[in-house]
């Protein structure tokens, strides 16, 4: 995605120009349409074809027997699903999962990028940038490992608290605080891989704006709230729409490596039910109906979002 | 950049529904002959044909001990005489416990020279089991020995019944057994639990029938408190609260499998218990599941848990032993004193008289207390049934397995379990040691194929050590406690088990930490009924 999103491209309400005829285009730019064919050819491949996978969600399948040999079993995966707490479960942990992740992560680096726009000393906000970055850039496990250092039975959090009369306590295993464990976890990793964008759409809006409302009397407040956010309020909605298409991808690995220590009651999203349903516990079909109910809602959720951003006076994607 | 959006975007919501692996459709069929239909009672196993004893070989007179052997033969004698591979390559899938083999190994090439094979070994560790076996199977390309553990992965059950393995009985069954000396010599109780729905599917790993519930303790530790063995629940656990002091626990773990001990020993049963009329009632609907509970809760409050135990694993509560912050560690006697004891631990000068298997006593003082029996199998080496009409291969493949069940003592037992002489092992006063250096140790781990050396009892160091542990095996095998449905099928249980597994290891869990009082048991078992438990338990009550 390029930066130039900073200045969106607005539905235009005049008569579009009236469009050649599509093959003497094709011949106009052949070169153009040369170039889409790998990404026609990878979203076919990879994305498209893989759909059809979505049919085992009918059957109940065995890798062994293979596709056409694993019976036909219609909706009984799906009235499976509905029968089966731990799936209700993991649909709850998923969607209050994903709502803190909205409400809570993503406005984050939001509010990290107008506190860095609001530093005068180069060298410190690129200073405090690179730091922030850094955890974008380890893997799960890592993550993990060093929370559990800190936060863990026997890390210096523990310690504290156990020193200030709060008895035995074990941050990282207690499935009472694991939504705000697991929210604060990826507001940490991602917040400054956040800014980035944010950042960029902010020193794209033009100082004569701010100097503007400076004369007219207006203060660090008013000139966040009149000039910047509105400034950035497109990229906003645009990062908001692409973030809800994946908002149900709740973080797989960073579930599956805590589940053990907080119990599944806690910690069993959709994706990870799917992984212990599926490849673990051999029920295909249980899985990708599991898979497929997820994809319907994700897709619900972007198009909703979608109209209500295109209502609310902005682009939106479609 | 319109067009940009609407392309990352079509691909994020695509990207969504990918789950099913639609590729790799092995549509093989299954060859009828392949596919269980008979109840155990019928299996044709194998004609026994055991060893002569070796000497210094000490046999029990409590069946079903394995043998002790205080010495190793001096001169090995070979047990195979023609190689049985035809020069080609041999896959495996294998289980392993520790670090991956190098690329090449003067083992590999010893093993492949004396088979006159080329194995291909794709090992996997013990944690990635489940998933890999599904995969394995879902990519349709099922290696020539397969690994299955139908304990571990219940699911893999379901492959076997669709038939994906050759049933075996034509080859090795009955007195056809004669062809393959050293498989028909594998202990006959390991044979009867490996055979599914009364078909032999796969060659088994012996080990012996008491295999969990004996960890390792430390000795020095109960000696500095005066040295007198718990004698029943309420002094083992004041024994468990002394362990646990200045900065040590009793404990590094919390699984049923961490503290098996106490649930055998306060007389919950072995998974399901049977009742007269032939009804089952599963371990924690017991009144003895829920004593146990509040036993172990109550030592927790006490301090006898590592403060990580809630989220601590197999490896991390090895860590905690090995750095001797835990008294409690493993749980079975062999694997422990040969592997285990054999690392070294911080703060014990004398591992052999301060690091023993524990032997826990009855609830009460005077009474009996149980073990769990296990099916003296880990697991069955399968052989694909891709592979049913060529004869001659099925019958080269076993004879592979044949030379890797070779016996305790033999030539071909030393050059899988201890290698190459002089490169991964010396002989050390007639004993043989392994080498130090971790990267010729790793070369031996693709050395998990049905050798009998776990069945079989011989720790190094002075000669008594063997027969002291097979004392150990004496002293528990006559306690042990059957587990009603061993080889019993329940369909439920194939889909259903690991779930529910995985349900009853959390909770219990969260029960001896606090984390859920114990007057929300019934809710938990309410919860494991509804999941599936009640349909297991039925359909374990009508199997045959």
């Amino acid at each position: 995605m390029s930066l130039t999103t900073a200045e969106p491209v607005r539905e235009t309400t005049a008569a579009p120009p009236e469009k050649p005829k599509k093959r003497s285009r094709m011949r106009q730019h052949p070169w153009m349409y040369l170039f889409i064919l790998p990404g026609v050819l990878y979203f076919t491949v990879f994305q498209y074809l893989p759909l059809l996978g979505n049919l085992v969600a009918f059957k109940d399948y065995s890798p062994f027997l293979g596709f056409s040999a694993s019976p036909w079993v219609g909706f009984s995966n799906f009235t499976g699903l509905l029968t089966d707490s731990e799936f209700l479960t993991a649909l709850q942990n998923t969607l209050l999962i994903s709502l803190l992740q909205v409400v809570v992560a993503f406005p984050a680096p939001i509010l990290l990028a107008l506190l860095l726009n609001s530093l005068l000393s180069d060298r410190v906000k690129r200073w405090v940038q690179s730091v922030v970055y850094l955890p974008h850039f380890f893997g799960w496990v890592i993550v993990i490992s060093i929370w559990q250092a800190v936060f863990g039975g026997v890390g210096p959090m523990a310690e504290l608290l156990h020193a200030l009369g709060f008895g035995q306590q074990n941050v990282m295993a207690n499935p009472d605080t694991f939504l705000a464990l697991v929210t604060a976890q990826v507001v940490w990793k991602e917040i400054g891989w956040g800014t980035i964008v944010f950042f960029a759409a902010i020193s794209a809006i033009p100082v004569e704006r701010y100097e503007a409302a400076a004369v007219d009397g207006a203060g660090g407040w008013r000139r966040t709230w009149h000039v910047t956010l509105p400034g950035i309020s497109s990229v906003i909605v645009l990062l908001l729409i692409l973030r809800l298409g994946t908002v149900l991808n709740v973080g797989f690995e960073q579930l599956l490596l805590q589940q053990h220590a907080v119990g599944a009651d806690a910690a069993q999203v959709l994706d990870t039910y799917g992984y212990f349903r599926g490849v673990v516990g051999g029920e295909w079909g249980l899985a990708t109906a599991a898979g497929l109910v997820k994809g319907i809602v994700g897709t619900a959720l972007v198009i909703a979002a979608n109209s209500i951003a295109k209502r609310a006076g902005q682009g939106g994607l479609f | 950049m319109k067009h940009l959006n609407r392309r990352t975007f079509l691909g994020l919501t695509a990207g969504v529904a990918g789950a099913a692996a639609l590729g790799a459709c092995s549509d093989s069929g299954s060859g009828k002959s392949n596919v269980p239909s008979g109840d155990n009672a019928s299996v044709k196993l194998p004609d026994a044909a055991p060893r002569s004893p070796l000497p210094g070989q000490l046999t029990s007179t409590v069946p079903g001990v394995p043998a002790a052997y205080t010495q190793y033969p001096a001169d090995p004698a070979r047990t195979v005489t023609t190689p049985p591979g035809s020069g080609g390559e041999i896959t495996t899938m294998q289980i392993n416990f520790g670090a991956p083999p190098p690329a090449s190994s003067r083992w590999q090439e010893a093993i492949d020279k004396e088979l006159n094979a080329r194995i291909k070994a794709t090992l996997v560790s013990d944690a990635d089991l489940a998933q890999k076996t599904q995969t394995y199977i879902a990519g349709g390309d099922i290696p020539d020995v397969f690994y299955l553990h139908l304990q571990k992965v219940p699911a893999a059950l379901k492959y076997v019944q669709q038939g994906a393995f050759i049933e075996l009985s034509k080859y090795i069954g009955g007195a056809a057994a004669k062809d393959y000396p050293n498989l028909a010599a594998l202990p006959e109780i390991t044979w009867r639990n490996s055979a599914v729905g009364g078909g032999l599917f796969g060659v088994p790993r012996a080990v012996p029938a008491a295999n969990t519930g004996q960890p390792l303790f430390r000795g020095d530790w109960l000696a500095k408190l005066g040295g007198s063995a718990p004698t029943d629940a309420d002094s083992l656990y004041a024994m468990l609260e002394a362990f646990s002091k200045g900065g040590n626990y009793a404990f590094g773990a919390i699984t049923p499998w961490d503290q098996e001990f106490v649930l055998s020993m306060f007389g919950v049963p072995n998974q399901w218990r049977q009742n007269g009329d032939g009804t089952l009632v599963k371990d924690l609907e017991t009144d003895e599941f829920a004593a146990a509970l509040e036993y172990l809760a109550k030592l927790y409050q006490a301090g006898g848990f590592h403060p990580n135990a809630v989220g601590n694993g197999w490896s991390e509560a090895q860590d905690l032993w090995t750095s001797g912050k835990t008294g409690f560690f493993g749980g079975n006697i062999l694997a422990s004193m040969t592997y285990l004891r054999g690392t070294p631990i911080k703060g014990v000068a004398d591992m052999v008289a301060d690091i023993r298997p524990f032997i826990a006593p009855g609830r009460t003082s005077g009474a009996k207390p149980g073990f769990y029996e296990g099916p003296a199998g880990y697991g069955i080496f399968a052989i694909p049934s891709k592979l049913e009409k060529d004869e001659k291969k099925v019958r080269e493949l076993l004879g592979v397995l044949n030379y890797f069940a070779a016996p305790f003592g033999s030539a071909e037992f030393t050059l899988i379990n201890y290698g190459v002489l002089g490169h991964n092992y010396t002989v050390k006063d007639g004993i043989p040691t392994p080498s130090q250096d971790p990267a010729r140790q790793a070369e031996l781990a693709a050395q998990y194929l049905p050798s009998p050396g776990e069945a079989s009892i011989y720790i190094p160091g002075p000669p008594n050590q063997s027969q002291q542990v097979q004392k150990y095996f004496e002293q528990v095998q006559p306690d042990l406690i059957p587990n009603p449905v061993m080889t019993k099928v329940s369909q439920t249980n194939i889909s259903k088990g690991t779930t529910l597994e995985n349900l009853v290891k959390d909770n219990f869990k969260q029960f001896v930490s606090g984390r859920r009082p114990l007057t929300e048991l019934e809710e938990f078992r309410k919860t494991w009924r509804e999941q599936g438990g009640d349909a297991v338990r039925r359909e374990f009550q009508d199997a045959r």
